[in-house]
Parts: structure tokens; C-alpha cells; sequence
């Protein structure tokens, strides 16, 4: 009797562990099952794949639990390929919801791109506007400063007189009063850096000619030192002698002879450099 | 009332029969439309093996169901249907993620050339 007893035990022990041998692939399915839920991407509530491949799981289970090996490869078969579809699903979404939201993006891409092209259009446009004004500012200057200079236009440019006595009898060294002028005259060149000056010295018919040459010349000389010593560039100046040609009074006078004696002084027109009339 | 009473069972036992067409023809309806759907989203280009083996399952189920192999034929409509539903998933994801792909070089495109006009 106790052996029948025992006999029975044993045995439904044995269906019980039977029962509750859990299937690996069955096991692997509901790891996965799990994994997909756990998923942020995956939304629970409009997956009805998910729904389903619980059920399948469920099958599969109820499968193993009768021996049924094809039941459980079938109804494992179904849990993987809805698992598949669900994430492929969640993915489709998100890729789409990625894209529309892109697709939102570019009109103010668009609109970014053509405003840095005209900003660029209208930076543009200013600069060549304040080229334009600058230039034409300066020119305007330039033209109120050779005014202020008491310039005479000539075929040359514009002539500029000192004023009073320039040098001594037989002197190169510049008068005081000589001076007013020329110190004006230094800083329109240094505003205008566009102008170069042709400088001219002369003598009065008193002495000899080479000796004339001489002084007339030193008296050139003597303006663009200033010239120099005052911030212009040597080369922005010519010097021609004329020795006593070309007197602008009589030299029968003192007061003529005084005149005589004189650096002529042209500003040339913009364009023409000290080279250009140290050639001719 | 005797042949009222005979005529209510023929007609119960007729229906009984009508309504008994086996368990899989529901499946393999199931199966029919979700391949159709998946052909539809363009699947046949998008998973083309998937269904082939879906519309092959397919063919088979209908053969195993004129056999009267329910259970066999319910099973691999069962299969046909997810595995149409697969192909139709796939297709759908091939879809979005080139059209996402799309969508990132028209705005990259952009950022550039918005970026080489405002270096001139």
C-alpha cells in the first residue's frame, strides 16, 4: 500500500515537473516580448501587434504544456514576427514624425538663407554708396581747400601764389611770411594723397645766368624741403629752375625784382604725379 | 405541426451544416487581405522575399484546407498574415527612412548654402 502510495507521488510529481518545464524558445520569446514593452520608442496602447504577440506567447505556453513541439515553433514563429512588426512600426513613426518635422524646418532655412544673401546684397550696396559719397566728399574738399589756398586754375592745375616777398636778394632760404602758405598747402597734400605739386623757382635778372640757375633752383629746393619736413612725400614733389626767365614784373623796380624772386608752385590734377611733369 | 416540428430540425441540421465550413477559412481570408494590403504598400518591392514565401504559405494553406487539414491550413494562414503584415512593415519603414534621409540633405543643402552666402 505505502508502496503504491509512493508509486503515485513520484508520479504526479513527475507530470508536474513535465508541466512546468519551461520551453527555452518560449522563454527567449517572452524576454523579447519583455524588452519590446520596456521599449520607450514602442507606445503600449497602439500596438496591436504586442497585444497579439502576448496571445501568441500564451499559445505557445499552453503549446509545451500539451507536448505540442509544433505548437509552440508556430506560435513562437507568430510572437517574433509581431515583435519585428512592432518595432519596425515605432521606427516608421519616429522616422516620420523626424521628417515632418524637418520638412517644418525649411521654410525657415529658406528664409534665413535668401536674408544672409541680402544682407550681404545690401552690406554691399552701402559700401560701394559710402565708396561713392567718400570719393565724391573728398573731391568736394579738395575743391574748398585749393579755394581756401586762393589757387588760380591754370593749363597746368591750379597755381598757388604765396604772397609777399618769398626770398631775399641772392637768398634761398624762405621768408617767414613765405611760409603761411605752404604749411596750408602741406596739409591738403597730406589729405589729398591723390595730388603731387610741381614747384618752380625763379630769379631776378641781377647776377649771371648760371648764377641765377643756381638760386633759383636752391629756391625750389628750399619749398620742398618744407614740403618734407612738414609730412609730404619727396616724391609727390617736382622742382624745375628757370633761373630769371619768365619775370612776372618789371626788373627795372626793386618792389618788381622782389616779386621776381619767387617759388611758382602748381598743384597738379589728380592723376598727374611728380614724375609725370619731372619728365616733360 | 408535426411536419412544422420536421421542418425546423431539417433546417437547423442544413445550417448547422452551411455554418460549419471549417475553422480556417476565417485565417485564410485574413491571410488573402493582409498580403493584398501589403502589395498595396508596394511590398513586393520592398520584401520581396517575405512575400513570396507569404503568397507560396498562401497557396498551400488553400490546398491544405480543400484537404480538409484545418488545423495545418489555419496554422500557415496564421504565419502568411504575419509575415504579409512583416513585408508590409518593412516597406513602410524603407519608406520613411529615405524620405527622412531626403529631408535631412534638403537641409543640409540649405544650412550650406545659407552659410556660403553670408561668407559671400
Amino acid at each position: 500500500m505505502a508502496r503504491v502510495v509512493t508509486m503515485v507521488l513520484a508520479g504526479a510529481l513527475l507530470a508536474a515537473c513535465a508541466n512546468t518545464v519551461p520551453h527555452p524558445e518560449v522563454q527567449r520569446a517572452k524576454r523579447d516580448y519583455q524588452a519590446a514593452l520596456d521599449d520607450p520608442l514602442i507606445d503600449r496602447k497602439d500596438s496591436l501587434q504586442l497585444l497579439e504577440a502576448e496571445k501568441d506567447i500564451q499559445r505557445a505556453e499552453a503549446a509545451n504544456r500539451e507536448k505540442d513541439e509544433l505548437g509552440v515553433t508556430h506560435y513562437v514563429y507568430l510572437a517574433d514576427m509581431r515583435i519585428r512588426i512592432a518595432r519596425l512600426t515605432a521606427e516608421t513613426k519616429a522616422a516620420n514624425a523626424r521628417a515632418a518635422e524637418l520638412a517644418r524646418e525649411r521654410p525657415s532655412l529658406r528664409l534665413e538663407a535668401r536674408t544672409a544673401e541680402a544682407d550681404v546684397a545690401t552690406a554691399r550696396a552701402l559700401a560701394a554708396e559710402e565708396t561713392a559719397r567718400t570719393a565724391t566728399q573728398r573731391a568736394q574738399r579738395a575743391e574748398r581747400e585749393l579755394e581756401e589756398l586762393e589757387t588760380r586754375q591754370t593749363e597746368r592745375g591750379h597755381a598757388l601764389t604765396l604772397g609777399g616777398v618769398h626770398f631775399d636778394f641772392n637768398k634761398t632760404a624762405l621768408k617767414p611770411e613765405a611760409t603761411r602758405k605752404l604749411s596750408m598747402l602741406a596739409g591738403f597734400l597730406i589729405a589729398n594723397p591723390d595730388r603731387a605739386v610741381l614747384v618752380e623757382g625763379y630769379a631776378d635778372v641781377v647776377g649771371s645766368d648760371p648764377a641765377n640757375a643756381i638760386v633759383s633752383r636752391g629756391r625750389a629746393d628750399s619749398v620742398k624741403r618744407y614740403l618734407v619736413a612738414n609730412g609730404v612725400a619727396a616724391d609727390r614733389i617736382a622742382v624745375a629752375a628757370h633761373g630769371a626767365s619768365d619775370p612776372l614784373q618789371s626788373n627795372e623796380s626793386t618792389e618788381g625784382r622782389d616779386l621776381n624772386r619767387r617759388a611758382q608752385i602748381t598743384i597738379l590734377p589728380p592723376g598727374v604725379s611728380a614724375a609725370d611733369v619731372a619728365a616733360e | 405541426m408535426r411536419i412544422g416540428l420536421w421542418l425546423a430540425a431539417a433546417l437547423l441540421v442544413l445550417s448547422a451544416g452551411c455554418a460549419k465550413p471549417g475553422p480556417s477559412d476565417q485565417a485564410i481570408a485574413r491571410a488573402d487581405y493582409a498580403v493584398k494590403q501589403a502589395r498595396e504598400a508596394g511590398a513586393d518591392q520592398g520584401s520581396g522575399a517575405l512575400m513570396r514565401s507569404a503568397e507560396e504559405k498562401l497557396a498551400r494553406a488553400r490546398a491544405l484546407y480543400a484537404d480538409k487539414e484545418y488545423e495545418e491550413a489555419e496554422r500557415l494562414a496564421s504565419q502568411v498574415a504575419v509575415e504579409a503584415e512583416l513585408a508590409d512593415a518593412i516597406t513602410r519603414n524603407k519608406i520613411a527612412k529615405s524620405h527622412l534621409k531626403d529631408a535631412e540633405k534638403v537641409l543640409e543643402e540649405l544650412r550650406e548654402e545659407a552659410e556660403r552666402r553670408r561668407r559671400f
